[in-house]
């Protein structure tokens, strides 16, 4: 792997970043106006929950509190340098809590379900549909690949609420809210963590089901591809056993376009999933971002936003570079 | 090679509507889609219509109620009627979604379309921007979007917001797809019809877009409803629309979950799945459409009980009436090999020769248990050592490939698995057939060695050694556990002329070491004469000739056999013979020789054949034995044995074919001279130089230079130049550099003594009409959207050769006659639908419709099969007697330049290396590499018979790995004769007199050049 490509790849990376953190610093300033203090405290005012005197003094106020009184190009460059060291900003409906407290707060929540998910279904979505690429794979595996291809269009979202009602209500076998029981002792203990695996099972299952039968779908269309190979005949042709061709020759390089499409759709999975937890009301992210929405809280929403783009680009960048290693043709690429 | 379907003489369109009930019947996934999504919107429309969007406002009935026949669908929390709102609803988010849908393929295939026919950094930047877009979670940006977007907002913008990001995928896709057609030959010939950016773009790129633009469509529509969908449930939605989302939204947030008011929010839901499984299928289906490989095709029927043959001692192979059928995707089978009978004694080899479609790779497979899927055995026996293997069971049959019979493939690139390492895989092979790890290890070391691998060969990956390096490994995989039998299907055909010498002759001596028998499938008679014992003739899945390598080459009986002898040509002489017809074939007897039908009676060859009579219609020759070891399947050639008698046509080489080949040779060589004062070159290579890049995708891109090039075609005395290289020797950039495909890094090209890139618009077009090229490729130099009429028509149309459109037609069927085709039976046709050697015809007819005064030949029949080659080489010979064109043939094959051209240039890895009249300096070489190229072209002679010689690999590395430029001689690694003084400094071309030149220090003083070596 040569140093051009990887420093290009990190160069994206931050590319990347540098343009997330631009996109929220901009955007709401362009369609809002800038006074999201004023703002705030109008609605406040609106619904009662303050003077209408004095609000001018307030607003003044809050905004040297904020800097929001500077042009706005020194302001960029404070929220840029805020960025880099992971300063999200204070959340307008929790003040005076930290945005940054808040997500952390989340986040494992929302890790744990979805690299559960996430390798569950990768594993079994690639197997399944390495199985049923193969000719000489057991006819039952035909049988469970229909569904999951019917489910593969299904958004995990749509699956969830059936899911919900089916399991959650109509069988009452799993708790359809929250990340664990009301009352229960948070903390390292196995009880804790059966009780938390139960309150995940629905969430993660709606992201397994369908996430499994997009991978499926996707590798038997690599298995396929890669048994049309020459060196797959080649290899049949010197006598290799059907077991040592397949894992060694068909599967090991079906993998790379499979990676491919890993990396490919990783933004796709979190944003699936951030929705689940919405309606699920499963502690993590997105039911925070699912909150934050409803009470309009921007910095809470932008920096959501910003982390979430940022995790799923620090996923690829480590996609890109683990792939020269699976693949030697592209070891000696020059970097694109 | 050739690949083509068979004609389907007669057959008339079907109707519009029976074509597209068929092809949904194949395409169910398509069909499926479609149906769903209708039944989607027949129920929205009708449930709005039903119900009235009136009645979907709140409070127009009691709130909370459960469905019943009154209100379908029941009440939600306020009152609205849910059948009404779903009908509004799927209708709102189905219009979002063709609203997002359509803006974001109509921008992404424009950004796609611009940026990949455009190319270079603009491309470059675009699609680095798109790919890095991509991994950013959409939804997220969409909620900063509409998060910060003033309070309610409708769904049109809604559908804007989401289509803001729609545009990316389709970008990508038709991206990806327009740089591929962009650097196809139809493009490519588009140009040189004089068609301007615009045109090219809207009349050759679009029409074959169509199928992915749709796939994109249903996939981007698909993503659109997504995102809305994910948006409203987060709370972002249209708050005042009830779309799908919405309804849903309310219905979680109203806890309809909890309160068991299921009809609130899983007819929505259900609706929308359906929705989602429809575009789905849809998608899929018209990605099936685009590129139809997953598409399975049934088994033929099993063939039942098999007979018992005996076997005849001291054969180690033999094949007794062997048939294999094979079911196409049409629907009619077709025999690949039929009633074949081939005996192979231990240690002989054999070679069988044929064309494609001749069905010897199917007889190679046949031998290794190798035929499945879609081709079956439908009768005869192959017995190895007695056991049939037709009969084996498959854990049996795996147990003796490798280990009794061993396969070298044809092209060692895709053979290999690209990510395991060289050795590994010898290992690998060895190793499953139960060798130990030590002996297996020691073994391997020797015969690495024995076959001219060098050790460091060992840790690489495929794509790290040569060509001839690679096939090298496949002979050692081959012969490392002592086989009794090879075969060799083409092994040689993928390596340049000097390399597959080498590793032929390799093969040779690995072979008559360990004593085992060959098989060599070749299409190339030059080359099974240097290898062979025996020589077997096949011909559309049968053998039709059989017997000793010089008695068969040196009278063949066939009247096929002769027409390959004939033309494998002959480096010394002009060839004299020739497949005998005044005029050039028409469509039936150029046919290629595809399997017929098993039905079909009589002999395959009879519609080529200028001696059938009306037996040979009716009935199939048999396969006799006409002498000992001799035998034919003729009806002519029985009663004809030995050479072509008195009176028989084939006794006298057709008239002018010698007068050409003469003519060939008094042809003063005017290109490589210095134009005389009144002159009028046409064109002019000045001093040319440009850079190559490197063909390999994974190589290093180390770019050697080309250069300098200098000749000039004079309009007045046309001439017939020939620039002759391997691979990687700047031919094909010459032939872009003098074309203006490409630009050069100095030097010029000058047309009518001005350089073609400072030429105005009107020059250019002249320019353009006036020089013209001939690809390599006869099948991808035509626009798979439309029939073959269009490569003549279009240039026709664009350079205004007629006034009208009879004119224009009447033109090109000239032209088409002109070229020996049959224009009623022609112009008609898909492209796959003619042959090879038709489709470079055409080619030609369109040389001779423009009439240019310099046309540029790039490999021209190298992709057809031989016995069409030497027609469509006189072809080329006839647009320069007769229309006075200069010819521009750029070749690797000797042989074909010593039949044709007048002056050669021989290039090596970018440099001129000798020039001179073709004749000479093939008889009597100057440089080196010349002498080597010469030495390694396989031909007919017997004293130019190769020996066995297990050499090492002239090629080291592949040429792209080499980087820049050494100083010093450019043949300096592989030269025999190389002095202190090569290596300091680059040989210019020297002046030996006569019109000849060469770039070597030692042939400085006009001296004939270095001692021969071998």
């Amino acid at each position: 792997m040569t140093a051009l490509y990887i420093l290009r790849r990190v160069a994206i990376f931050l590319l990347v970043v540098w343009a997330a953190a631009t996109l929220n610093f901009f955007l709401p300033r362009l369609a809002r106006g800038r006074d999201p203090v004023r703002e705030k405290l109008g609605q406040l005012a609106a619904t009662g929950g303050l003077e209408q005197s004095g609000i001018e003094e307030m607003v003044r106020a809050y905004q040297a509190r904020f800097g929001l009184d500077r042009p706005l190009f020194l302001q960029y460059l404070s929220y840029l340098a805020d960025m880099a060291r992971f300063d999200l900003g204070v959340s307008l409906s929790s003040y005076p809590a930290r945005v940054s407290e808040l997500i952390l707060a989340a986040l494992p929540w929302t890790l744990s379900l979805l690299v559960v998910s996430t390798l569950l279904a990768f594993a079994a979505g690639t197997l399944l549909g390495a199985a049923s690429g193969w000719p000489r794979s057991p006819r039952a595996l035909a049988w469970l690949m229909a569904p999951s291809v019917a489910l593969s269009a299904v958004p995990y979202y749509l699956l969830g609420l059936v899911l919900a009602y089916v399991f959650g209500l109509a069988l009452g076998v799993l708790p359809v809210s929250g990340g664990h029981s009301a009352g229960a002792a948070v903390g390292f203990s196995l009880e804790f963590a059966l009780d938390a695996a139960r309150h995940a099972a629905l969430p993660a299952l709606s992201v397994v089901l369908s996430a499994t039968g997009f991978w499926a779908v996707t590798m038997r269309g690599c298995v396929v591809m890669v048994s049309g190979e020459p060196h797959v005949e080649y290899a049949e042709a010197l006598g290799l056993p059907p077991r040592t061709i397949f894992f060694r020759h068909v599967l090991r390089n079906a993998l790379l376009p499979q990676t491919t499409s890993l990396a490919l759709s990783l933004g796709q999975v979190v944003s699936g999933s951030m929705v689940v937890e919405a309606v699920f009301a499963y502690p993590g992210m997105g039911s925070l971002l699912f909150r934050a929405i409803a009470v309009s809280d921007y910095p809470l929403i932008h920096g959501i936003v910003f982390l979430v783009i940022v995790a799923v680009a620090g996923a690829t960048l480590v996609l890109d570079l683990v792939y020269p290693l699976l693949d030697p043709r592209v070891a000696r690429e020059r970097g694109v | 090679m050739d690949q083509a379907g068979p004609l389907k003489a007669g057959t008339r369109p079907r109707s519009g509507l029976k074509k597209l009930a068929s092809a949904m019947r194949r395409r169910r996934r398509l069909a499926a889609g479609l149906a769903m999504l209708a039944a989607l919107a027949l129920f929205s429309l009708g449930a709005s219509l039903v119900a009235g969007p009136s009645r979907a406002r709140p409070l127009s009935a009691a709130p909370g109620l459960a469905p019943s026949w009154a209100h379908p669908l029941g009440t939600d929390d306020h009152g609205r009627e849910l059948l009404a709102a779903a009908g509004a609803g799927a209708m709102t988010t189905i219009g979002m979604g063709l609203l997002a849908g359509a803006f974001g393929v109509a921008l992404g295939a424009a950004v796609g379309l611009v940026s990949g026919y455009v190319g270079g950094a603009l491309d470059a930047a675009v699609s680095a921007a798109v790919d890095t877009l991509l991994t950013v979670p959409g939804l997220m940006v969409l909620v900063t979007i509409s998060s910060s977007l003033r309070e309610s907002i409708g769904p049109g913008t809604m559908a804007l917001v989401v289509a803001s990001l729609a545009w990316m995928r389709p970008a990508r896709a038709v991206r990806a797809q327009v740089l591929s057609m962009r650097r196809s030959a139809y493009v490519d010939m588009a140009s040189l019809s004089g068609m301007g950016t615009a045109r090219i773009l809207a009349l050759e790129i679009l029409p074959n877009l169509m199928p992915y633009l749709a796939a994109c469509f249903a996939s981007a529509v698909s993503s659109a409803v997504l995102a809305t969908i994910g948006l409203e449930a987060l709370g972002l939605g249209p708050e005042e629309s009830p779309t799908l989302g919405m309804t849903i939204y309310r219905a979680v947030a109203m806890g309809a979950l909890l309160r068991g008011m299921w009809w609130w929010w899983a007819p929505p839901v259900a609706l929308l799945v359906v929705l989602f499984t429809g575009l789905f299928l849809v998608a899929s289906g018209l990605d099936e459409v685009a590129n139809a490989r997953l598409a399975r095709v049934a088994s033929p029927p099993s063939p039942g009980e098999r007979a018992v043959w005996p076997s005849a001692p001291g054969a180690l192979l033999e094949i007794r009436d062997l048939s294999v059928r094979y079911e196409t995707r049409a629907g009619r089978p077709v025999q690949a090999l039929s009633g074949l009978e081939l005996a192979v004694r231990p240690g002989e080899r054999v070679a069988l020769i044929g064309e494609s479609g001749s069905g010897k790779t199917t007889l190679a497979r046949a031998v290794l248990g190798l035929v499945r899927g879609p081709a079956r055995l439908t009768g005869g026996a192959i017995l190895f050592e007695g056991t049939d293997l037709a009969g084996l069971a498959e854990d049996a049959m795996r147990r003796l490939r490798l280990a009794s019979i061993a396969y070298i493939p044809q092209d060692a690139m895709s053979s290999l698995n690209p990510v395991m390492r060289a050795w590994d895989q010898a290992e690998l092979a060895m190793a499953s057939h139960g060798l130990a790890r030590e002996e297996l290890r020691e073994r391997m070391a020797r015969l690495w060695a024995r076959v001219g691998l060098p050790p460091e060969a060992a840790k690489a990956y495929p794509h790290e050694l040569s060509g001839g390096m690679r096939q090298r490994v496949c002979i050692a995989i081959a012969v490392s556990l002592r086989p009794r039998l090879l075969v060799a299907d083409e092994p040689t055909s993928a390596l340049d002329v000097v390399v597959q010498r080498r590793v032929l002759q390799t093969l040779a001596a690995v072979q008559r070491e360990t004593g085992a028998a060959a098989i060599l499938a070749s299409h190339d008679v030059a080359l099974a004469a240097q290898f062979a014992d025996r020589i077997g003739v096949m011909y559309a899945g049968r053998l039709v000739e059989l017997g000793a390598t010089e008695v068969l080459l040196g009278s063949p009986l066939h009247p096929y056999t002769r027409t390959l002898v004939a033309a494998a040509g002959s480096l010394f002489e002009p060839h004299g013979e020739e497949a005998p017809s005044p005029s050039l074939p028409s469509t039936g007897s150029d046919a290629r020789p595809s399997p017929a039908p098993e039905a079909a009676r009589g002999c395959a060859f009879f519609p080529r054949c200028p001696f059938g009579s009306a037996r040979c219609a009716e009935a199939r020759p048999p396969f006799a034995e006409v002498a000992p070891g001799r035998y034919v399947a003729c009806f002519a050639a029985e009663a004809d044995r030995g050479p072509a008698s008195v009176g028989s046509p084939l006794a006298e080489p057709a008239a002018g074919q010698k007068d050409i080949a003469r003519e060939a040779d008094g042809r003063t060589e005017q290109a490589l001279r210095p134009p005389p004062r009144e002159a009028a070159p046409i064109l002019q290579a000045v001093e040319l130089r440009a850079r190559l890049r490197a063909r390999s995708t994974f190589g290093d891109r180390s770019a050697f230079e080309l250069g300098s090039v200098s000749f000039s075609l004079d309009e007045a005395r046309p001439s017939f130049l020939a620039v002759a290289g391997e691979s990687g020797s700047g031919k094909t950039t010459l032939a872009r550099l003098l074309v203006g495909f490409l630009r050069p890094s100095s030097g010029r090209v000058l047309y009518r003594g001005r350089d073609i890139w400072a030429l105005d618009r009107p020059s250019r077009r002249l320019f353009r009409r006036e020089v013209q090229a001939i690809l390599q490729d006869p099948y991808e130099v035509f626009n798979p959207f439309y029939k073959v009429d269009h490569l003549l028509l279009a240039p026709a149309r664009a350079f205004g050769l007629a006034s009208s459109r009879t004119g224009e037609l009447a033109l090109v069927e000239e032209a088409l006659s002109q070229a020996g085709l049959d224009p009623k039976d022609t112009l008609g046709r898909r492209p796959w639908e003619l042959s090879g050697g038709q489709r470079q015809r055409v080619a030609l007819a369109r040389a001779f419709l423009l009439r240019p005064k310099v046309v540029v030949a790039d490999e021209p029949v190298s992709m057809v099969d031989a016995s069409h080659r030497a027609s469509i080489l006189r072809g080329l010979l006839d647009l320069h007697r007769r229309l006075g064109v200069s010819l521009v043939y750029v070749t690797h094959d000797l042989a074909t330049v010593r039949q044709v051209a007048g002056s050669l240039l021989v290039l090596f890895r970018g440099a001129v290396v000798e020039t001179g009249p073709a004749a000479e300096v093939i008889a009597a070489p100057a440089h080196p590499y010349t002498r080597e190229l010469v030495a390694s072209v396989p031909t007919l002679e017997p004293s130019r018979r190769w020996e066995e010689a297990a050499g090492v690999d002239p090629n080291p590395a592949p040429p792209e790995v080499l980087t820049g430029r050494p100083a010093g001689c450019a043949y300096l690694e592989r030269c025999a004769s190389a002095t202190e003084r090569c290596r300091r400094g680059r040989p210019p071309l020297f002046d030996l007199g006569g019109g000849r030149a060469a770039a070597c220090f030692l042939c400085e003083d006009g001296a004939a050049g270095p001692e021969h070596t071998s």
